[in-house]
């Protein structure tokens, strides 16, 4: 076996270079930071051929002395962290203290930096890692630090780079993410001698945003705003009708920096359910901040993931942030059609069935009748008339009660309404109008200047899946004559054994019939017509799919609400299913009531616009 | 061939058999009928692969031969055909002339070699049955359908056994929410497998038409099919292949509580409750307590209903729930002037009798709330 030896600094500052340079815009990051870090109020990036031949990152930050100048190129060495307790809560982007060194072993790197209150300025020049030359120079104040030929002396490396433009692609991508981050420092991005990218630091972070995801999407971002255990999110999310195939437009910013982590991107999605589809992915800039010490940024070199000590906490804060903006823009969106939301009644009131016992009656009636001679406010009434009611005279106000009733009608319809269930007659219908169905499944209606189409099987789809959803609506089931046996794997059988208490939940009674096979007892009512199997393999496919254990508690409601979804898809109304106006009626007000009246469970649209404008532009009406 | 026939005989023979042919099949040809003529007599056969028919007609025969033509054309032009006699004559290869002098069509034909053939059924030994009781048997049994996608044997088809040690066979129709079970009396000896057969629902409602009240009627079962005969004429129908469940056990009343209820008074409990139905509210809910049922029926999107009825229940108070709309179609199909409900507690099913209707007992699931 050969010996043993300590590596020389300059390989080992190689081996460090593959993983912190990784391509150009990896040095462009680490260089940028560190413009960042030196408190700079204005920072120009210029590249050449995609980094390839230059890089120039050039600052106007508080500079360094010649000595800490030569120290920064050498390995482990920060000006960033002091003590390892510094190491638990990084305020600022680099610590770790690799960066310099090892771009320097990779490249022709020259730095030249000036302090405030120094004469001159210090050029140190490095070529593949050594030394080349140390002199005073006249430099303005801040850093300036070039990178040229990178990966001259790694040939294999500089092999694997793409082609120039996706390397000044990933660049810009960088550059602006970086710019996003920080919007109190002016940013500038030259390629090639050419002004490509202008940050100014009066921008306001709206205007940022559309400089990186896009200025044609102003209209359809929505801000985000949530504040909740010193956890706080903010930044812009795209409605659910913009999306794109990949989830390269998710920009995360953890204190500023910017991450990729697929566990926030995840509780993006989380926020979005029911709302996109499937490997559809939203655009989003999310700004986390909260203590630095609930961070670990120390997990890779590149610094682009970090910890949490509270992961759950952050998930569950970025799901409900992202739910929120989403409810806030959708009840904007729709409220033009003039529709008021009602609440259903939750629970039905007992006391309507109490008809004949008189206290009852007599009680609603006093209240009425007490409203008229004093028009007291109802909640003092309601105590008073109590012992009213005991004290008067019982066959005295037996002989009121027809009178006061009349009367009550006639004064107070409000008041008496309120003790009635809501009816469709609430509805405002003056906003549309129904025009008909095409295809048997579409419904077109009318409403302020707009042509509406409504999917039928996906509006009712989501009206059941809400109704089924509300914890006070338990479906009831339907016993059967014959019990349907189900023949499961082990594998399924060992998940349906696991969930027979929470689908008698649904409504589906189901029991083990000995080893794999279990049978149906009752069905839910609302599916009593549709074959129940399918069903109940479906669900089991979709826990397996999920890689959900049923046991564990905590990630119940997911597989849950992916079981109400099947039932709700299966129980709803079908395409090429001819309805009558009334029942067009009733799905269009009962798909308004819902909370997200605009998509599917599954993430699909239930219905879709045209503006007058548009089509009076296809009639060439209006050019 | 040539053959003249009684208008309306034809006709009825054609209308029987209209529910065969406009049975969709992957074979094209079922939806026709196959007329021959031999003998002075013609014989018209349907078979959709299921449900066969075949009855024999006398007609004036100028010339023999086989033609297979579109049942439902042909059924339409005989009743708008205005003549007594109507003839047909298969001028050339595959086409058909129908009617003469003043008015005339021209019916093209298919090869009738492509006609299904008839299954091979001999030395059937039938049973005489009252026509109409079997006729109300088959009536309650179609009375419990099935949808378009249902694949369960015991929904699709009747159940028809031998009720052990009487002389008596029982038809059982069920689609898993509600059961009928209908009993019919007969004399001579009957032969049926001893687990019973399983007839097609669309067959049974093919009986429907077929049987007439005033007419002998005969039944057989031979080599897989069911088999019903009226004079000249008879009907086969496939049968289904797989076992019935035991249905026995719920309709077994011996534990229940009976209470007895006008038939027309509880229908129209029944018909006011469903007012307040809807797809996703479509029970009620039935309080059993002393002395009365208060039946109740809550839907959140339209209000609630509530009724009281006065019988004769002295038992602990039970809670239950039922489809509505089941006990309607249940209640329409009994003959009796007052009926029993059995119930034994809130999971058990509601059985159905008539006081004066021994033949059927029906069963209504419970709806669990």
């Amino acid at each position: 076996m050969p010996d043993i030896r300590i590596l020389p600094e300059i390989i080992s500052n190689k081996i460090a270079a593959g993983e912190v340079v990784e391509r150009p815009c990896s040095v462009v990051k680490e260089l940028l930071e560190n413009a960042i870090d030196a408190k700079s109020k204005s920072i120009t990036l210029e590249i050449e051929k995609g980094g390839t031949n230059l890089i120039r990152v050039s600052d106007n930050g508080c500079g360094m002395s010649k000595d800490n100048a030569l120290l920064a190129i050498e390995r482990y060495a920060t000006s960033k962290i002091f003590t390892d307790q510094d190491l638990f809560s990084i305020k600022t982007f680099g610590f770790r203290g690799e960066a310099l060194p090892s771009i320097a072993s990779v490249s022709k790197f020259t730095l030249t930096t000036s302090q405030k209150d120094s004469d001159v300025g210090t050029r140190i020049y490095i070529s593949g890692g050594k030394l080349m030359d140390v002199s005073d120079t006249g430099s303005p104040l801040g850093t300036m630090i070039e990178v040229k030929n990178l990966y001259f002396n790694t040939p294999a490396r500089k092999k694997f780079l793409k082609s120039l433009n996706t390397e000044m692609g990933h660049i810009a991508d960088i550059f602006s993410g970086i710019a996003l981050g920080n919007p109190k420092i002016k940013f500038k991005l030259f390629h090639n001698n050419n002004l490509i990218k202008n940050f100014s630091s009066i921008d306001n972070m709206f205007d940022r945003v559309l400089e990186v995801l896009g200025k044609d999407i102003a209209n359809n971002l929505c801000k985000v705003f949530f504040k909740q255990n010193n956890i706080q999110i903010s930044g812009y999310i795209s409605d659910p009708s913009l999306t794109r195939s990949t989830s390269q437009k998710i920009r995360l910013f953890v204190n500023n920096r910017m991450v990729t982590d697929k566990a926030i991107v995840s509780a993006i999605f989380r926020g979005y359910r029911g709302r996109i589809m499937k490997a559809r992915f939203p655009l989003a800039i999310l700004f986390l901040t909260l203590d630095f010490n609930k961070v670990d940024v120390n997990v890779h070199p590149a610094k682009l993931q970090v910890r949490f000590s509270n992961q759950q906490d952050v998930y569950s804060a970025v799901t409900s942030s992202v739910e929120k903006a989403l409810i806030n823009i959708e009840k904007k969106r729709f409220q033009p059609y003039g529709i008021s939301i009602q609440k259903p009644r939750q629970k039905i009131d007992e006391s309507l069935f109490e008809w004949n016992k008189e206290k009852n009656i007599s009680q609603n009636i006093s209240v009425c009748e007490d409203e008229l001679k004093f028009d007291l406010p109802l909640k003092d009434t309601f105590s008073k008339n109590k012992t009213k009611f005991n004290a008067e005279n019982h066959y005295e106000f037996n002989k009121n009660i027809k009178s006061s009733r009349k009367i009550s009608k006639q004064n107070n319809p409000e008041k008496l309404k309120s003790l009635f269930p809501s009816s469709l007659s609430d509805f405002d219908t003056s906003n549309f109008s129904i025009i008909g169905q095409v295809f048997a499944t579409y419904i077109i209606l009318e409403s302020n200047n707009n042509i509406i189409l409504i999917d039928q099987h996906a509006a009712h789809e989501r009206i059941i899946y809400e109704k089924l959803k509300k914890s006070s609506f338990s479906p009831c089931s339907q016993s059967l004559v014959v019990p349907e046996t189900l023949e499961l794997g082990l594998k399924e059988a060992d998940i349906i054994e696991n969930i027979i208490p929470e689908l008698l939940s649904l409504g589906i009674e189901i029991e083990p019939f000995g080893n794999t096979t279990f049978i149906i007892k009752a069905i839910p009512a609302i599916i009593d017509n549709k074959e129940i199997k399918p069903l109940i393999y479906e669900m089991i496919e979709k826990i397996i799919e999920l890689r959900i254990n049923p046991k564990h508690a905590a990630l119940k409601p997911e597989w849950l609400d992916k079981c109400l979804i099947l039932m709700s898809c299966h129980s709803a109304l079908r395409g090429n299913h001819i309805l009558n106006h009334t029942q067009m009626e009733k799905l269009f007000y009962d798909l308004e009531k819902c909370e997200n009246p605009n998509y599917c469970p599954h993430g699909r649209p239930t219905k879709i616009k045209w503006e007058k404008a548009e089509i009076e532009k296809l009639f060439k009406r209006i050019m | 061939m040539k053959f003249s026939i009684n208008r309306k005989k034809l006709y009825k023979a054609l209308s029987q058999i209209q529910g065969i042919t406009n049975n969709k099949t992957n074979l094209a040809i079922t939806s026709d009928v196959l007329i021959s003529s031999k003998n002075s007599k013609i014989t018209v056969f349907a078979n959709n692969l299921e449900t066969v028919f075949e009855g024999t007609y006398d007609a004036e025969i100028e010339s023999d031969g086989i033609i297979s033509i579109n049942s439902k054309k042909l059924y339409e032009i005989l009743k708008e055909y205005p003549d007594f006699n109507i003839l047909l004559n298969e001028i050339e290869d595959r086409w058909i002339e129908i009617g003469e002098g003043n008015i005339q069509y021209h019916i093209v034909t298919s090869n009738y070699k492509n006609f299904p053939e008839k299954p091979l059924i001999e030395d059937i030994s039938f049973v005489e049955i009252n026509s109409e009781d079997f006729k109300r048997m088959v009536e309650v049994s179609s009375t419990i359908s099935f949808l378009i996608d249902e694949k369960r044997i015991y929904v699709l088809g009747v159940c028809l056994e031998k009720i052990n040690n009487e002389n008596k066979i029982r038809m059982v129709s069920t689609d898993s929410k509600k059961l009928t079970c209908f009993d019919l009396e007969y004399k001579d000896d009957f032969i049926i497998p001893d687990k019973g057969i399983i007839i097609p629902k669309k067959g049974i409602s093919e009986l429907n038409k077929f049987i007439e009240k005033d007419k002998k009627i005969k039944i057989g079962i031979k080599n897989n099919y069911f088999i019903v005969k009226k004079n000249n004429e008879i009907i086969m129908i496939k049968l289904l292949e797989g076992g019935y469940p035991d249905y026995k056990k719920i309709i077994n009343t011996d534990t229940m509580i009976p209470i007895e209820i006008n038939k027309a008074m509880f229908l129209m409990v029944m018909k006011r409750m469903s007012i307040l139905c809807s797809e996703q509210y479509k029970n009620a809910i039935f309080n059993f307590k002393e002395n009365g049922i208060v039946v109740t029926i809550t839907n959140p999107e339209i209000g609630e209903s509530k009724e009281e009825i006065l019988v004769d229940y002295l038992d602990k108070n039970i809670k239950t729930s039922f489809n509505t709309r089941y006990f309607i179609d249940i209640l329409n199909i009994i003959n009796s002037e007052n009926i029993i409900l059995y119930i034994k507690n809130k999971k058990s099913p509601c059985v159905i009798k008539g006081i004066d209707d021994n033949k059927l007992i029906s069963v209504i699931m419970p709806i669990s709330i």
